[in-house]
């Protein structure tokens, strides 16, 4: 049991871990919280919704496509609105991605009304044994998918121009414009990676749950706390707080039961914050 | 000049709001607080059409004591400050002799005071906790179950004819959870059941692989689950995908398994025990005519929404308030209060009459889903 235990940790902390990276992302470069974030996953997971009702086709192969829709918003997002009050600070830009989520979720509820939507592939029951603990190949495969687009975001940020030009707006916008990088067109693109990633989660979330148009604030506490936990910005230190928040999932039900929960997690995210304010790894990504 | 406009448009309006209410004094108005925005919209808006059947089918028989009625909806969003603003308007501004809401259980516990405190009786449509009606008020009424109706009649059934014998509880984290817990945990022990585990969770939670794991090692053969539709078909997806459908699962509380179907897939559905109240497939015995007509004449006015037990309450619940206004002779709040406790309807949702908790016992049944159809099982009433 123990072992299903930490596997389930493990499968559902993937998922967490990507949802954590992409609104960590954002606030690591710009410093802009996005309280639309969540919404926008769930936007993410009606496209998926949409296609697989429309196109009969496996909820995995309409990830691109959620991913690249949510991208081109988030671009045109960032470029049109969130640039002109950049400068305003984080008050005001927390605000303007408030006022963002009331327009996604209304726009979510015009187009598909308050239902509940999901998605069932046929192969959702099937699962494997490994040392008596059972594996659902949905949740591998939903762990798989988030671990790699995670890991691959980390290595794009790292070892490309783009990426390097996203660090170096991030470390010192007045240098980085005069070795001629475009700031608006980088903030832009950051805004849009992590739109582009939600919009891929959205897809994973929604082959996991059902979702309505309002399930966005479930999702914006895991992505809070596995932010913090990890270290705004950090994008190793939150794929470790999703895996962690996983754990936590599991053991706490295990050692007293689901309703306790919330209150271990909330528990041991207070002591993270008073010892280790920085998250677990100790520093913010820059700046 | 502009002082003069000033006074034209005071003039004017104090004219046109005049006109308004002579009018409205000729039909007899009927509050209704439903959450027509949020969350809770969609089901809000079920009962408020189910409603406006009602009031069409009385207005075209000729209303009651030769009036006719008119339905004033208020927006209650399901929370218990909106619904008690709502409240106070209709009682202030409308007038109403009587309210039927306020959908939410939280909501209509928040409105109850305000109407004692106006003398004008409310009627409960949908909402289900126990303190609605316990400790009883002479001014509410409710025509849907409570848990402890509920677990009462289960209890012929759920060991002997459905075999729960070691049942684990899924249940919200909530009153209405809570109390479905105590009074069907009291239906399993009294017949020699055991209640293996009760695992409370917070409504809209993600991930139950891991209660899912200790039910499966707990030796529960049943487990009972009571959330929101969301969640519940949530569960049961999961079930399905840790291999767990040799374990009986059970839905309590009236979630449609068409819900249930689309949302969890019609294979983690198979086999799915739904405890129903008002359902399409099943009315009670000797409404099955008045039930098609009720649904053709619901399909025909909204015919891109399922009929639900939403609809089925509200319906019932205007056709109770207008019996007990004939009854009352008056659209007379105190009146009317007296009347409901001597009302009689043959209802879509059961025989309607209250007891001495102001409480009806509607017909609730249990069904299986078989191949992503229901298929009843068992009248509980």
């Amino acid at each position: 049991m123990i072992l299903q235990m930490i596997i389930n940790g493990l499968l559902v902390g993937g998922l967490y871990a990507s949802i954590g990276v992409s609104f960590s992302l954002v606030y690591g470069i710009m410093g802009i919280i996005n309280l639309a974030q969540g919404t926008q996953i769930i936007l993410g997971a009606y496209l998926t919704c949409a296609m697989v009702q429309f196109f009969h086709i496996d909820p995995f192969l309409t990830l691109p496509v959620s991913g690249f829709v949510l991208f081109c918003w988030g671009y045109a997002i960032q470029r049109c609105i969130i640039n002109m009050v950049g400068k305003g600070g984080v008050v005001l830009t927390s605000l303007l991605t408030f006022g963002l989520n009331l327009v996604l979720i209304n726009i979510i509820l015009l187009i598909w009304n308050a239902d509940f939507r999901g998605v069932n592939p046929a192969y959702a029951g099937k699962n494997f044994e490994l040392f008596g603990a059972t594996i659902p190949y949905v949740r591998l495969a939903v762990f798989f998918v988030a671990v790699v687009a995670t890991v691959s975001l980390h290595w794009f940020l790292g070892h490309t121009q783009t990426g390097n030009a996203i660090h170096a707006s991030a470390q010192n916008k007045r240098a980085a414009q005069i070795v001629g990088i475009n700031i608006r067109h980088s903030y832009a693109l950051t805004f849009a990676i992590s739109s582009g990633l939600a919009g891929a989660m959205g897809t994973l979330y929604v082959i996991l749950k059902p979702v309505s148009p309002f399930s966005g604030a479930d999702l914006l506490m895991i992505l809070f706390l596995v932010a913090v936990l990890g270290g705004l910005g950090n994008i190793p230190g939150a794929l470790l707080g999703g895996v962690v928040m996983g754990l936590t999932d599991s053991f706490s039900v295990l050692c007293l039961g689901m309703q306790y929960q919330k209150i271990v997690l909330f528990l041991g995210f207070i002591l993270v914050l008073i010892f280790l304010p920085r998250g677990f790894f100790g520093r913010r990504f820059y700046g | 000049m502009k002082g003069m406009i000033g006074i034209v448009v005071i003039v004017f309006s104090l004219v046109v709001l005049g006109c308004g209410s002579a009018g409205a004094q000729e039909a007899i108005k009927i509050g209704i607080i439903e959450p027509l925005t949020g969350p809770a919209a969609y089901d809000g808006q079920s009962v408020v059409e189910g409603a406006r059947l009602a009031e069409e089918e009385i207005n075209a028989r000729g209303g009651v004591l030769g009036k006719q009625i008119r339905l004033v909806v208020e927006d209650g969003k399901a929370d218990p400050a909106e619904s008690v603003n709502a409240a106070e308007k209709l009682l202030v501004r409308d007038q109403v002799p009587v309210i039927m809401g306020a959908w939410a259980s939280s909501a209509t516990l928040a409105v109850m005071p305000v109407m004692k405190k106006n003398a004008t009786p409310l009627l409960v449509e949908t909402a289900t906790s126990l303190k609605v009606t316990d400790p009883p008020s002479e001014w509410v009424y409710r025509i849907c179950s409570n848990s402890a109706i509920d677990g009462q009649l289960m209890e012929k059934y759920l060991v002997p004819t459905l075999g729960f014998k070691k049942a684990a509880f899924m249940a919200a984290n909530n009153d209405f959870g809570r109390a479905v817990v105590t009074f069907w945990s009291e239906a399993v022990k009294k017949k020699g059941g055991t209640v293996v585990l009760t695992e409370y969770h917070a409504p809209g939670e993600i991930n139950f692989a891991p209660s899912l794991t200790k039910i499966s090692t707990s030796g529960a053969d049943s487990i009972i689950i009571t959330s929101d539709i969301q969640t519940a078909s949530n569960i049961i997806k999961q079930t399905y995908e840790m291999g767990l459908t040799k374990i009986k699962r059970l839905v309590t509380n009236g979630i449609p398994s068409e819900a249930i179907v689309k949302l969890a897939g019609v294979e983690a559905s198979e086999g799915v025990l739904v405890h129903n109240y008002w359902v399409p497939f099943a009315p009670p015995k000797g409404q099955e005519a008045k039930n098609k007509q009720f649904m053709d004449k619901y399909t025909a006015k909204y015919p891109n929404k399922p009929v639900d037990k939403y609809a089925a309450f509200g319906y019932d619940g205007i056709r109770v308030i207008a019996q007990a206004i004939v009854t009352a002779r008056a659209a007379d709040p105190v009146k009317i209060k007296e009347a409901l406790k001597k009302t009689k309807v043959d209802g879509l949702t059961g025989n309607i009459q209250f007891d001495d908790k102001n409480q009806a016992r509607p017909y609730s049944s249990v069904s299986r889903i078989e191949k992503g159809k229901p298929k009843l099982v068992v009248r509980l009433n």
